[in-house]
């Protein structure tokens, strides 16, 4: 099903580039190819989809829906067939989601509404991460679960008898938004979920592409989901837009470093994933964004930046949930302002693939940055024009966005940085390193 | 972790002694110090610094009793030698850690004082990553 060669791994530096230039397209949406694989595993018949994200996680989504019952081809990059058959079925054995928090919390969402029995499991990054906050909303619905004190590996007992239920989640987060909406796709009545601040709405796009009764409405800074069950979802075939979490190391690699002019077209410009680029504007970047069409029901930009010297900014806790994976590689850039930067209500953050609030803050002070940490906060002190030390090892955790986040620091800073395994990279962005070089990067 | 900051030296600055044995256990396993100095308040510290040899950072509590974190500090700044160790600040106090910050170059970070013990490995984490780079 999956053609790919072993991705880099181990400890790799980044050393000080002279200046970066080029052009790249950017890399396909992790969150688009997890959901795109599971609206066409869902619908009665067969959907293509292009631009497919093939990295380690979305590979592990495809063989999930798979094992679920759904037919799955791939027909040569990027490019994949999907015949759903309107139904899953109970795997065979157990279904081993890697490192996907995405993957795993949609998943269990979408195959709760079936009759049948699937054991979920992950990596040791994944098992220590919550599951409750989507199990427990599930369980209100009908869908009992066993798991180890609300984490993996769980196993799922799905109804096709689901309720409906009414739900505002404890914390914002799309996954767990999504997993409830998938669900009620299969529920008896209206499933509304009330988020409190609107967090991506990948799920809501995608499954009207696929003809799901589903609406979405504002509500304040929050954002109100119905969904209503029953309906038999249509194929669709759609080409995945670019990630605008992955072009932000190509962005930020390009500020950092003196006399650098990068360009990233295809980008996804979805108002709950760009908060990073807003900040970034707000922090005087030169950054151009230019209008690039639609794709799969999202708006297309191409972004052009220039370095240069940034500003530090105070970044309320409002603006968290559009830019939540962002911030690992918005304290790198921090570092190299003038000033200091303020992040806060970050809470979220210590739920991620590892405690990336405490991560991030390790890898600046390992470089030399001053920082302050708080229970949701962390403060920056920007090095300016004196430059970011650098010269440390960063301890990535398995985590691919502060293993990339730690090699951009390199870039710029004025020694080389090391971080100690790459391995997770290839879980979100397979073309890092090829990208990277295409700009002129050193990192070996 | 260990092996790259082999043979550092700390001396923790800490009052309470629940906490001290936390810190002293987590400075070892999570952030490798070899050697852990410790001190009760600020004066005993700085007597301390001025007679032994240099640690490679200071852990300091800024809620001490008697003469306290901040105190410390600026007797830190009026010495050459001793300005120039890096100190990592702890305190529950949110507006005092931002004081220290802002205020004192020699402080290279401020972490709120950890509670359970997964605040602890995290911000043990953030003392190694300081004393690897300071032994370097």
């Amino acid at each position: 099903m999956t053609a790919a060669s072993p991705p880099p791994a181990g400890p790799r530096t980044a050393r000080p580039a002279k200046r970066l230039t080029g052009t790249l397209a950017a890399a396909p949406d992790k969150s688009v190819s997890h959901r795109a694989l599971m609206f066409s595993a869902l619908a009665a018949g067969t959907s293509h989809i292009t631009n497919l994200l093939e990295s380690a996680d979305v590979m592990a989504t495809a063989r999930a829906v798979a094992a679920l019952g759904a037919d799955v081809r791939r027909d040569g990059d990027g490019a994949w067939t999907v015949t759903g058959h309107g139904r899953w079925t109970s795997p065979s054995a157990p279904l081993d989601l890697g490192n996907a928090g995405t993957g795993v919390r949609l998943l269990m969402g979408a195959a709760a509404r079936f009759d049948l029995e699937a054991v979920f499991t992950g990596d040791a990054s994944l098992s220590a991460r919550p599951m409750a906050r989507v199990l427990d909303p599930l369980a209100a619905m009908g869908a009992r679960s066993e798991s180890h004190g609300g984490r993996l590996p769980a196993r799922l007992f799905g109804s096709s008898q689901l309720k409906p239920i009414d739900y505002a989640p404890p914390v914002a987060s799309a996954q767990v938004k999504s997993a409830i909406l998938l669900a009620g796709l299969g529920a008896q009545g209206e499933t509304i979920v009330r988020e409190a601040h609107a967090t991506r709405g990948h799920t809501e796009t995608m499954g009207l592409l696929y003809g799901a009764d589903m609406d979405a409405a504002p509500d304040g800074a929050g954002l109100t989901v119905r969904v209503r069950g029953g309906r038999v979802l249509t194929p669709h075939d759609l080409a995945v837009p670019g990630d605008p979490s992955s072009v932000a190391f190509a962005i930020a690699a390009a500020l950092v470093t003196q006399g650098s002019a990068v360009t990233l077209t295809g980008v996804m410009d979805n108002p709950a994933r760009s908060g990073l680029y807003a900040a970034l504007q707000d922090m005087g970047a030169d950054l151009t964004i230019t209008p690039a069409g639609t794709c799969a029901g999202e708006r297309l930009v191409d972004m052009s930046v220039r370095s240069g010297m940034l500003t530090g900014l105070e970044i309320d806790e409002s603006r968290a949930p559009s830019m939540i994976d962002e911030y690992p590689i918005l304290a790198v850039i921090a570092s190299f302002a003038e000033g200091v930067t303020v992040m806060k209500g970050l809470a979220e953050l210590r739920a991620k693939e590892s405690d990336r609030l405490a991560a991030s803050a390790a890898m600046l002070a390992a470089n030399g940055v001053k920082i302050e940490l708080g229970e949701d906060y962390l403060v920056v002190h920007g090095c300016g024009a004196g430059g970011v030390p650098g010269g440390g090892r960063v301890e990535t955790r398995h985590d691919h966005r502060l293993a990339m986040s730690g090699l951009v620091m390199g870039l710029g800073a004025r020694e080389a940085v090391t971080v100690d395994d790459v391995a997770m990279i290839a879980t979100s962005y397979p073309g890092f390193f090829d990208d990277m070089a295409r700009l002129g990067a050193g990192i070996a | 972790m260990t092996k790259d900051s082999a043979g550092a030296r700390v001396l923790l600055v800490e009052d309470d002694e629940q906490d001290a044995f936390l810190f002293s256990k987590m400075l070892r396993e999570e952030a490798g110090a070899a050697r852990i100095d410790r001190a009760l308040e600020g004066a005993g510290a700085l007597a301390q610094l001025q007679s032994g040899p240099a640690p490679d950072c200071i852990v300091l509590d800024l809620n001490l009793t008697g003469e306290d974190g901040l105190w410390l500090l600026d007797r830190l700044l009026d010495n050459e030698a001793l300005a120039r160790i890096p100190v990592i600040v702890f305190s529950g106090d949110v507006t005092r850690l931002q004081r220290a910050s802002s205020s004192f170059p020699n402080v290279v970070s401020s972490v709120r004082k950890p509670e359970t013990m997964e605040q602890y490995r995290a911000a043990l984490a953030i003392v190694g990553a300081i004393l690897k780079a300071a032994v370097r």
